[in-house]
């Protein structure tokens, strides 16, 4: 096993690159706000994290994995939490005392994570969340895409419309993410909210269980994280004034960014990104797990590097959650390379290397989501038809 | 303390504005004027400025570069403010600017009637004014002194509303030395920490840590162990690094967090946000204090490190406990806290960002509803 900290890293990029402070912080943060424990031991602290990662890479790049892991940007739950509630008195602020953010008013749906309105409500101090006759319970927006499609599917004469009246009288329509990194998931979301928005209040016209002229809800997306990248994604689809978040990353923040701001060196950048395509190359190229080679390819498509050096749609961050390591993160911070069967330890190129922050994935297999389908099948006119019937019976 | 655009501003703003800002060194003193012009361009009003520009010199310590620095800006300054008067006079337009300069010494500032009677002194109009305060060049305490003279102003109902904008640093210098010196001192009563916290009881302490690391770490260790203290780290919302600057510089208020049971860490990603944390704070500590009837003597103390603004929150926050106090026959004295001198090492701040402009909540500023 070879030293961790090699002793040709140079008093001068230490401290060209404020390593120490910034270990020293991370050190701080992370044994008051531990992150989860590594495979191998019950506690590590983050220098020993570093340390085992930095055993298992090779010597050259050893330098630019210092200044790498130095730069995580480790956000604990406390701020996590800040994060939500700024956002909340940002949408308050937005709302201007027209409306409020209590489940009286506001539906809210998550983006990829059924516990965010739960979270949600309890840190922002949003009550009513169990009131089923204000909170209809769909939790996202394929619940509502579901509902729809369950509607259309039985075509009863007197179907159950509860829940969607229920949502039909909410004056803002509230999409929560916990984080919006490159804004693909939570732009996709708004745009299906908005086809169903078109659906169900269709114009001139008021359904009989609404006060006239009522306007159709407001979409709004509160995010706890965000990304200067994101914001532009969403840009197109919702007006600014409508998005509120907690805490935003700009491009600085991006490795694979020409504008990366993270080290104090140029040169120290481009070690840090040689880096991450070498481990790209060495451990997701001839990729072996199926579920992950569907992953790259999706990311590929996407316009993401085949190598997957800078993680998902080459995104580059280095942030690193309490509660998990981003899949926009640089993967030398997360990634476990998976140990293939039937091949030697001593070939087995990813067994030994344990990042400081193994990343637990949220999805393994990657599958399509029903949605678009379904979604097109609701805007078939026959079926916009029947659900406007339904609602609109005095049409 | 709630951030408003600069079209909310323009719309709040009475016909009559004093402008009151200082120009030094930094080169984000002179943003205050790109406030100005935007209220002047938007000209659906009439409307009849005084500025009034401070320029704070510090008698003893004058160093020949940054005076070099700041006589440019002034210069700079007057240059755009002639060209913003010859606009406004080809176009016909009714607006009028007056300009007062007037320069403080930090060591023998003027009296509160003194600058109170400068800034009213051409104000012909009866209607009320509306104050814009840019705090971005001025030291801690001559913002607390222009603050008294604005309550003033607002209680006698001269003035309409309370405005702040600060201008945020591009960056701060790297050489990283420490530019506070000196003893910890309560600034609104003039004395020392320990002279302040002689005989009292119980404390409750509030600091918000700013780009000197070794400051409220000395705050912290200075609290006596009847204090509670809740400190506040500030990371912009949209600046994530230029936070963790910051918090770097303060780590070790971390480890000290850690080792002692009475002190909590949080953190405020907004001033707004940390504006209303701190006066909720403060409210709900006077308020279980009020509850309380013993004769134990206590302390309310700020500490507003960082960033400048809460410096404002500080104010609004220690004038509010002293209201409280004296409306319920509350012994308690409260203090702001900072050092009692500072060095100059550097530039102190390298180029500019964004313009923040405030609303100040004239109920929490003068304690309308205690």
């Amino acid at each position: 096993m070879s030293q961790p900290f090699s002793k040709t890293i140079e008093d001068d990029f230490i401290d060209e690159e404020d390593i120490i402070a910034k270990f020293q912080y991370l050190e701080n943060v992370t044994e008051r706000y531990p992150y989860r424990p590594l495979s191998n031991s019950a506690a590590y602290s983050f220098s020993d994290r570093v340390g085992n990662a930095m055993t298992k890479l090779p010597e050259e790049h050893k330098r630019a994995a210092l200044a790498l892991f130095a730069n995580t940007i480790y956000i604990p739950d406390p701020i996590l939490d800040e994060a939500w509630r700024e956002a909340t008195y940002s949408i308050r602020k937005k709302l201007n005392g027209k409306s409020t953010v209590n489940f009286l008013d506001s539906l809210y749906l998550a983006v990829d994570n059924d516990g965010l309105i739960n979270i949600f409500s309890g840190v922002a101090n949003i009550e009513g969340r169990e009131d089923h006759n204000l909170n209809p319970g769909f939790n996202s927006v394929s619940g509502i895409i579901n509902e729809l499609f369950t509607l259309i599917e039985s075509k009863k004469q007197s179907p159950d419309l509860q829940k969607i009246i229920t949502m039909m009288k909410k004056k803002n329509w509230i999409i929560l993410s916990d984080n919006s990194i490159s804004g693909g998931s939570l732009a996709s979301d708004i745009k299906k909210l908005m086809k169903i928005r078109s659906i169900l209040y269709p114009k001139g016209e008021t359904a009989p269980f609404l006060q006239k002229d009522t306007q159709p809800p407001q979409i709004y997306a509160v995010v706890q994280l965000i990304t200067e990248q994101a914001l532009l994604t969403l840009d197109e689809v919702l007006p600014k004034t409508n998005i509120a978040y907690g805490l935003e990353f700009d491009e600085g923040m991006r490795i694979s960014s020409g504008r990366c701001s993270l080290f104090n060196k140029d040169s120290t950048r481009e070690a840090v990104r040689k880096l991450c395509e070498w481990f790209g190359n060495n451990f997701f190229l001839d990729q072996h797990n199926p579920n992950f080679r569907a992953r790259i390819r999706e990311h590929v498509q996407k316009g993401g590097q085949d190598n997957y050096a800078f993680g998902w749609k080459n995104c580059g961050y280095t942030i690193v959650t309490q509660n998990n390591a981003l899949s926009n993160s640089v993967p030398v911070i997360y990634h476990r390379p998976p140990s293939v069967e039937g091949v030697s330890s001593d070939e087995n190129r990813g067994a030994a290397y344990e990042p400081p922050f193994p990343r637990i994935e949220s999805r393994i297999y990657h599958e399509i989501s029903p949605d678009s389908s379904r979604l097109g099948i609701i805007e078939e006119w026959k079926n916009i038809d029947y659900l406007q019937t339904c609602l609109y019976r005095n049409k | 303390m709630i951030e408003i655009g600069i079209n909310d501003l323009i719309s709040e703003l009475s016909k009559k504005i004093v402008f009151v800002s200082s120009v030094n060194y930094e080169r984000r003193s002179l943003e205050s004027l790109k406030t100005i012009n935007k209220i002047i361009l938007n000209n659906s009003v009439n409307r009849q400025f005084h500025i009034y520009r401070l320029r704070v010199d510090n008698k003893d310590r004058r160093i020949s570069i940054l005076e070099a620095k700041a006589k440019s800006h002034e210069e700079e300054y007057d240059n755009y403010e002639a060209r913003l008067k010859a606009r406004i006079a080809k176009e016909g337009s009714e607006t009028k600017i007056k300009d007062t300069k007037k320069t403080f010494t930090l060591d023998d500032l003027p009296g509160k009637d003194n600058i109170r009677s400068q800034l009213i002194e051409s104000n012909d109009a009866k209607e009320p004014f509306s104050i814009v305060f840019d705090i971005t060049a001025l030291p801690r305490r001559v913002i607390l002194l222009m603050m008294d003279v604005f309550v003033n102003f607002l209680e006698k109902s001269e003035a309409k509303n309370l405005f702040i904008t600060y201008t945020w640093p591009g960056r701060y210098p790297f050489a990283g030395r420490s530019t506070n010196t000196g003893a910890l001192f309560v600034e609104n009563v003039k004395r020392r920490l320990p002279e302040f916290l002689d005989g009292v009881d119980e404390i409750q302490s509030i600091v918000t840590a700013g780009r000197d690391g070794s400051i409220s770490r000395l705050f912290l260790e200075s609290m006596p162990g009847n204090a509670n203290t809740d400190t506040f780290f500030y990371i912009k919302k949209d600046d994530y690094l230029f936070g963790l600057n910051s918090i770097l510089e303060n780590a070790n208020v971390l480890s000290f967090v850690d080792s002692n049971s009475r002190t909590r860490m949080n953190y405020f990603l907004s001033v707004s946000r940390g504006y209303e944390l701190i006066i909720s704070k403060v409210k709900e500590t006077l308020e279980v204090w009020g509850k309380e009837h013993n004769n134990l003597k206590r302390a309310l103390l700020i500490a507003p490190f960082g960033p400048k603004p809460m410096m404002i929150t500080a104010y609004i926050a220690e004038r509010y406990s002293r209201l409280f106090s004296l409306k319920n026959s509350l012994d308690c004295r409260s203090g702001i806290v900072h050092v009692s001198s500072i060095q100059q090492n550097d530039l102190y701040s390298i180029g500019y960002k964004n313009t923040s402009c405030y609303r100040i909540s004239l109920d929490d500023l003068l304690g309308r509803k205690l």
